[in-house]
Parts: structure tokens; sequence; C-alpha cells
């Protein structure tokens, strides 16, 4: 027999559920707090607490605000599918799909469906801009914006995850439904705190990579509501432009070559003499805790070093400017793992560079420069390996990267837009005789096997 | 506050110690001066570079690194190039948007840019990226005494260990108030735990931590070390999250006033408070009851009563509720009011008002809310403020003031702020109105 309840308050303050003055069976995930002499809970726990405390004054959001929203048209079946599959698990989730295959569509058509405030999480700059060109053309309302120097809400606002993460405690009850982009970020120790902290009873996460190598991904389970629907390349082809991968496989200079060596040789024998096996980011890591001592310290930088040689050597840039004559009049995004290669190449061709140390202004003015064609390459280490959205940009050049096949499948995902007869090259050079070779075939194991080997770099 | 992978600290046995410098024992600090002394006229990535080479040198690296870290906050650092580099940037891209493919059409879009610019194309050339930080040349250089850079990287240790604290309990003998002032302004909680008749010591967390050992708060714990180590008798004990091999452990640190001499002398901080005579005290006692110790914040004269007044935060009005009756039930004059951030809900049946408080806001707020206080019409209570409050003869002098500086309304503003008034409500009565065109204000003679 459950026991009578009654009265109570439900309130919301900073990040947490409080219920005070209620007599009944309060649920496990409440815990009694002296500091406040009330119960409290983390704040995503809101749609469990609602309906399980019966009879409480629920004052966690303000009223009910129901925003005039038009319906969002022309999406695909699967598209469809998605929302569909969303809605009926009490508009709760996660949607994996490729990138270029209209994620933002789907958020969309789910910011229509439930028509109230809704704050839109993205992780860079770039892609919450993009959420605000989309939203405010979508519905034609005013989007207000979290971020990169902005401080606007609106009921319907996008963030970056650092603004949601920094505010929220003051936003956790402002927005009924939490979109969150690129949601394998949000299962960092750090963001997860936006998962938490927000009251938001409706939740969709959108990612083409769910998985992380630290399984984290795992614990967006409670918080967002697990992964409901996923669908890859092969299965999306006719929706996806036609791509092939190119592997260019560059000499490394005499003088690089014997660096190269040199530090390589000095690496491996520290983790040989300290039985280092490297299996994975821990192991590295293991190694970087270890190299407080003079000799492991030498070890450090001349990995640093050999890494460096690696990604910008001079062999490779000569390659760019190749692949760049073979493109005079198409749109070339080249990305690479590190910024001195971006600006490197940015100094060296006269297109920008967009980095973590561009100012916000100067990237958008870039981006919005390469789309109107005004300028028609752009390098950029990782920053861009998400979500910017240029349809027409149908080459890119890898030029370094990590052996994360999530990173690759992004970056391959950045020439994926269709557009009419678009046949999209990705090239990938790579330096041989460094261990490149293998990071380069690691992370191609993320995509369907679609390379050819160039023998003419 | 260092970056976490400076952190430089011993694990034993559960506990966390920090690798301090010996002002008088290491050579590390005049070595990193040193070198930043000889590298006036080059640029930062080639002095980084140099603090590399440094770094293999010595077992603690990281302190040299540290070292440096506290340097480069001290030098004076100046673009390559006079030009503006976003203005050459933009002036070069948009121009090659046939991209150069060999050197010779590269130079040839560097020579244009140099005549559009009239200089050279070598200043072009630096100029590109000239706003980078790596590429800034360095002019100057802050003096610092090896042991005073010894003793700030002290500080900085211990702010980033803070950094990663998940709560922290402080003792200190005096300053209570200016200390748990700056914890509520940060949005932390405390609990106080009784020591005879007066504190014993102050746990500091948030209001996440009942559910999570998290990190959230520990910057604003990095923060609080200042004012802690201010005082002569003060210790600290934390709780720290640290990573280790992919997962992470709590460890204890703690710190006490015997160190005090490995930290910069700072002063300690003290918030200066208008001077109202309706304020009777901005350090009251504490206030003691049963088990528990009671801060207020200011006490007050509202008519021919004394009044304790507690500034507290939304977070805190479950417990307030209940703490509140008790003590007026003791006959403890204790008035609550809640210090709201933007956007935040007030709380019901108290006194709230936005942050940052105005004091007279403050005062109006509890003459209106008072049980038993004289309520009064808006009118009414400017005018009867300014005939109780302000003495004739200070009246006069102020309006004096205001008319010397009529008719700016900038002057007049700033003259009466800090005279501790808000210039809407003591302007009428002097014989001036406010007008507002948009955001500007207009400030008239009456008639």
């Amino acid at each position: 027999m459950t026991e009578k309840s009654s009265g109570g308050i439900l309130e919301y303050r900073n990040g947490l559920l409080v219920l005070s003055g209620f007599s009944g069976r309060v649920p496990q995930y409440f815990v009694r707090d002296e500091r406040i002499q009330a119960y409290s809970s983390p704040a995503f726990r809101y749609s469990e607490a609602v309906s399980e405390l019966e009879g409480v004054d629920d004052r966690v959001f303000p009223e009910r605000e129901k925003i005039e929203l038009s319906d969002v048209e022309g999406l695909r079946s699967y598209q469809k599918e998605a929302v569909r599959q969303w809605a009926s698990n009490s508009s709760r989730g996660i949607v994996v799909l490729p990138t270029a295959a209209g994620k933002t569509h789907i958020g969309l058509a789910a910011i229509s469906r439930l028509k109230c405030p809704t704050l839109v999480v993205a992780p860079t700059i770039e892609l919450v801009r993009q959420w605000r060109e989309r939203i405010s053309m979508m519905f034609s309302v005013e989007v207000g914006m979290l971020g990169g120097g902005e401080k606007e809400i609106q009921p319907l606002t996008v963030s970056t995850y650092d603004s949601a993460y920094l505010m929220a405690e003051k936003l956790g009850n402002r927005f009924r439904f939490l979109l969150v982009d690129e949601v394998h970020h949000l299962a960092s120790e750090q963001f997860m705190q936006i998962a938490t902290m927000f009251a938001s009873p409706y939740r969709l996460g959108l990612t083409a990579t769910l998985e992380r190598t630290d399984r984290l991904h795992e614990s967006l389970q409670l918080p967002m509501g697990g992964k409901l629907f996923e669908m890859g390349y092969e299965e999306l082809s006719d929706y996806l432009a036609d791509y092939r991968i190119v592997r260019i496989p560059v000499d490394l200079s005499i003088e690089e070559q014997i660096e190269y060596d040199e530090n390589r040789r000095k690496f491996l024998s520290y983790l040989r003499k300290h039985r280092f096996a490297m299996r994975g980011p821990w192991d590295f890591e293991r190694f970087i805790m270890s190299s407080w001592t003079p000799e492991g310290r030498e070890a450090l930088v001349a990995w640093r070093r050999a890494r460096e040689i690696a990604f910008s050597s001079r062999t490779k840039i000569e390659n760019v400017r190749y692949v760049l004559s073979r493109h005079p009049g198409g749109k070339v995004l080249i990305f690479s793992e590190d910024t001195d290669t971006a600006y490197l190449l940015s100094r060296e061709f006269l297109f920008p560079a967009i980095t973590y140390l561009t100012p916000a202004k100067e990237r958008k003015e870039y981006l919005d420069m390469f789309r109107s064609g005004e300028v028609r390459a752009l390098s950029a280490s990782r920053v861009l390996d998400e979500g910017i959205d240029v349809p027409d940009a149908s080459v890119a050049i890898v030029i370094s990267g990590s052996g994360s096949s999530r990173q690759f499948r992004q970056r391959l995902g950045r020439v994926l837009r269709p557009s009419q007869g678009k046949k999209s090259v990705l090239y990938e050079i790579v330096a041989k005789g460094t261990s490149e070779f293998r990071t380069s075939a690691r992370r191609r194991k993320g995509v369907p096997d679609r390379t050819s080997v160039s023998t003419e770099g | 506050m260092f970056q976490t992978e400076l952190l430089s600290v011993r694990r034993v046995k559960g506990k966390v110690v920090p690798s301090f410098l010996w002002p008088d024992s290491s050579d590390h600090a005049a070595i990193v001066i040193g070198l930043f002394q000889e590298s006036t006229g080059i640029r930062r990535s080639e002095i980084e570079r140099k603090v590399r080479n440094v770094e293999t040198q010595y077992s603690n690296h990281k302190a040299v690194r540290g070292l440096a870290e506290l340097m480069t906050r001290k030098c004076y650092f100046e673009s390559p190039s006079k030009l503006d580099a976003r203005s050459v940037r933009r002036f070069l891209f948009t121009r090659a948007i046939k991209t150069p493919l060999n050197e010779e059409s590269r130079k040839k879009m560097l020579a244009a840019a140099a005549e559009h610019f009239a200089t050279t194309v070598e200043d072009v050339d630096n100029a590109i990226y000239g706003d980078k930080e790596s590429e800034a040349i360095l002019r100057d250089i802050e003096k610092v005494k090896p042991e005073k850079l010894c003793l700030e990287y002290n500080r900085e240790m211990v702010e980033t260990i803070l950094m990663k604290a998940v709560s922290m309990s402080v003792q200190v003998e005096t300053g209570w108030r200016d200390f748990l002032r700056v914890v509520k302004r940060l949005g932390l909680m405390f609990s106080v735990e009784q020591e005879g008749d007066g504190v014993g010591s102050v746990t500091v967390d948030g209001p996440l931590t009942m559910h999570q050992n998290t990190m959230r708060y520990g910057e604003r714990f990095a923060k609080l070390f200042r004012h802690i180590y201010a005082g002569d008798s003060w210790k600290i004990e934390a709780k720290v999250r640290l990573k280790r091999s992919g997962s992470s452990e709590v460890l204890s640190f703690y710190l006490d006033s015997g160190s005090s001499d490995l930290f910069p002398a700072v002063e300690r901080y003290s918030e200066p408070m208008p001077s109202f005579q309706w304020v009777e005290s901005w350090e009251p006692q504490p206030v003691v009851n049963g088990q528990k110790v009671y801060f207020p914040d200011l006490s007050v004269k509202i008519g021919d009563k004394t009044y304790l007044v507690d500034i507290s935060r939304p977070v805190y009005s479950g417990m307030n509720s209940e703490r509140d009756p008790l003590l007026r039930e003791k006959g403890i004059p204790w008035v609550t009011v809640y210090a709201l951030d933007q956007g935040e809900k007030p709380v019901k049946g108290a006194v709230n008002l936005s942050m940052p408080i105005r004091w007279e806001s403050l005062y109006f707020a509890l003459q209106r809310e008072i049980p038993g206080g004289v309520k009064h019409r808006n009118k009414e209570i400017k005018n009867s403020l300014l005939d109780r409050e302000i003495p004739q003869a200070e009246l006069e002098e102020i309006r004096q003031a205001v008319e010397e500086r009529f008719p700016d309304p900038d002057l007049i503003t700033e003259y009466l702020e800090s005279r501790g008034y808000v210039p809407s409500r003591i302007l009428p009565v002097l014989g001036y109105r406010i007008r507002w065109k948009g955001l500007s204000m207009e400030i008239r003679k009456k008639g």
C-alpha cells in the first residue's frame, strides 16, 4: 500500500530540485540536505519527480509557455521515423546519423512538435550560429544566443556547451526542451552537468559518432534517454554526395627523415626501458605522467618533435599545392591536427586559417567568405571537424589527424552535403616511414572503404 | 591559477602535498628570470622554445614552466608590425581567390599589399599573423626578484590545488564577516561548526556537492585563498579530486598559517561599506543559538528598534524559513533579505532585492516589510528620509555641490552616488527634475 502524500513545494534552485514541506514517501533520488533543511535532487529528475510526488505544488518552471511555430515540412522517410520514435519515447533520446544526413532538420522538427521554450546546445560557435540561422529561417522568430560574446535569452535560444555549463544554475528551469547537438561531447565530466542541472523534461541528443573510446557515452542513458535511432553511411548513400578517398603517401625530405628517426628512437628506447606498451589513451597518459624525470621529459620532447615533423613536413605542403592545382574551381577544406600547420598553410597559400585562437567574429567572417565563394579554401585545425555546413565544399585534404575514426568520419562529412551532381573527394596526405601511416589505417576503419592510393604525390 | 598540467604535488597516504619552491634555496626562479631578461626583442614562440630547453635540464620541469608562466604575465609584448593584422589578412585573402601556387605569384600578392598599405613586403609578411600571441615580440619586463617569484609560484600552486577541490573547511581567527560575504557572493554554501561560544570552522561547498563530488566550485574555492591567508591565523582542510591513470581519487589537502611565509604578503580584503545613519553596524556580533552560530550582515535602526539583517540567497530559503521564527521566538530581532541574481525567482513572503544590492533600496524595503515597521507611500518615504536622515547643513552642502555640477548629469550622478544617495530620489527634493531621452539623462531645474 502506498503511503498517502500531501502538500509540499517542488522548486528549482541552482541546478537542483528542492522539495520542502512534503509529507509522504520521498523518492530515493532525493537526498536530505541539512544545509537547506530540505530534500534535493539533481534537476534532470524533474519528469520522474512530478509524476511520483503526488499533490506537490510544482513551481519548477514558470507558467507553461506555448510558442507559435510552423510545422517542419519535407522530412525524408528516415528523418520522419527518427522523430516518431523519439516522440513516442516521451520526447527523450539520442538519434545517431552520419554527418550530412540532416540531423538539424530532425532537431527543427522536434522543436516544432513541442512548441515550448527550447535551448539548443552545440560545441562550437560556428555550429551555434548555424543553428541560430536555421531556426530563425525556419520559424521566422528571434533566436537568443549564449556564447561568443552574446548573452541574449529568447524562448528559442542557442548556446555553446561552455555557456550552458556556466549558466546551468540560472537557466536550468527556463527551457522545457533541451536539444544537444554533437551529444557525445556531453558525456565528459564537466559537460554532463548541463544534462543533470537542467530540469528540461524533453531532451534530444544528435550525433554522428556516439561511441567514445572511454565508454563515457553510456552515462548519457539516464539523463538523455539513451540511443533510440541509428543509421549508417551505407544505408543512406542515396541521400549523401558520392565520394572517394585518395590516400597520398609522401616521403619526408632526407633531413626531416633523419631528425624524425632520431627523435622517434629516443622516444621508443625510453618506452622500452620503462616497459611501456602503447595500447590506448590511458597508456599514453601514463607515459605523460611519468615524464617528470629529465629522461622522461626528453622522451616527451622527442615524441613531440617527431610528431611535428610528420605533421608539417615540407613535402606535405608541396602535395597540398599539387592537390589545389587539380581543383582550381573547387571549394577546399584542409584539416590539420595542430594549429601551426593551419597557419603555415594560410601564410603559404594566402587563404584563411581557422583555429581555436581565431576570434569568433573573424571565424564567422571567414566562413561567410567561404560560403559565398569570396575565398575558395580554408585551413583549419580541429575546430572545424564538426558541423560546419558548406553544401558546395567538395574537396577535403587531411594533412594530419589523430587515429580517431570519429574525427575522420566528421571530417569526411564536411564534404558530403548533397548537391546536384556533386562528387566529393577526400585526400589524405600521410608521411611514409612514420607512425602516421598506422594512425591513418586506424582512423579509416570508421568509414566504408572507398580508398585509392595515389602514386602521383 | 595555473593550468592543471602544471600541478606539482606529491601524494602521501591519502594526502596531497604541494611541491613548493623555497625562496632561499631554489635556483629555478633566477634562471627563468634571466632567460626572460635576455629575450627582449625576440618572438614569444622563440621564448617558449627556450623555456622548453631549460625544462629538460631540471627534474622539476613543472616549476620551470610555472615560473615562466608567471614571468610571461609580467612581460610587455608588441606586434612585429604596426599594420592592422586583420586588415592585411582581409586584403590578401580576398585578392588570393585564385590561390597562389608558386612563390612568384605569392610575392606578387604580398607586393600588392605592401603598396596598398604603403610599407615593405617584409612588413606585410610579418603582419599577416602579427596579432597572434606567439608572433609578438618581447619589449619590456616588470622587475621581480627570484624570492618574490617563488612566493607567487607557491600561491598559484595552492590555488591550482583548490581548483580541484570538492569542499573546503576553513578556520580564520578574525575577519569572518568579509570572508563569508565573499563566500555568499560567489554562490557557495557554508555551514558553521561551533567551538565554545564562537565559530570553530566553516565548511564551504556548493549546492550540487550533496549529489556529486563535483569540481564545479573549485575555481571559487581558489578565489577564497587570498582572503584566507591574509589573516594572522588560519587553517584550510580541503577534499581534492585528482586524476590518476584514467580514474580519480579524493585526497585531503591541509595548510595553515605556519606556511604564510611561503606566499606573497597580501593585505586583508575588507569591503568598504557606505556610511548611513540608519546602519548601526556593518559588523554586528554573531548570534549563537543552541548549537548554531549565525552571522548577520548588518544591524539597522528602523524607527526606535534595532534589527539584525541577514542577506541570504534563495537556495537557503528552506533553512531560513525554519531558522528565522526560532530566532524571533528567542527575542532576536532577525530579518532575512534575499539577494537575487538576474532572472532568479524571488522568495515568497520575504524581502527580495536584486544584486548588486543598493543599500537605500534595502532601507525602503525594510521600512515597508518589517512587522510593525512604518508603512509609507513612496512619496512620503522620500521626504521623510530627507527630513529625518539628512541634517539641514548636509542637505545644503549637497544642494551647493549639485548646483556647482549642474547641468552635467554624469558629474551630478557621480557625486550623489559617492555620497550614498540615489540621484532619482534626492534630486526632486533638491528642486531638480530628471528627464530620460533613451538612455541619456537630462537634469533640469523645476519651475
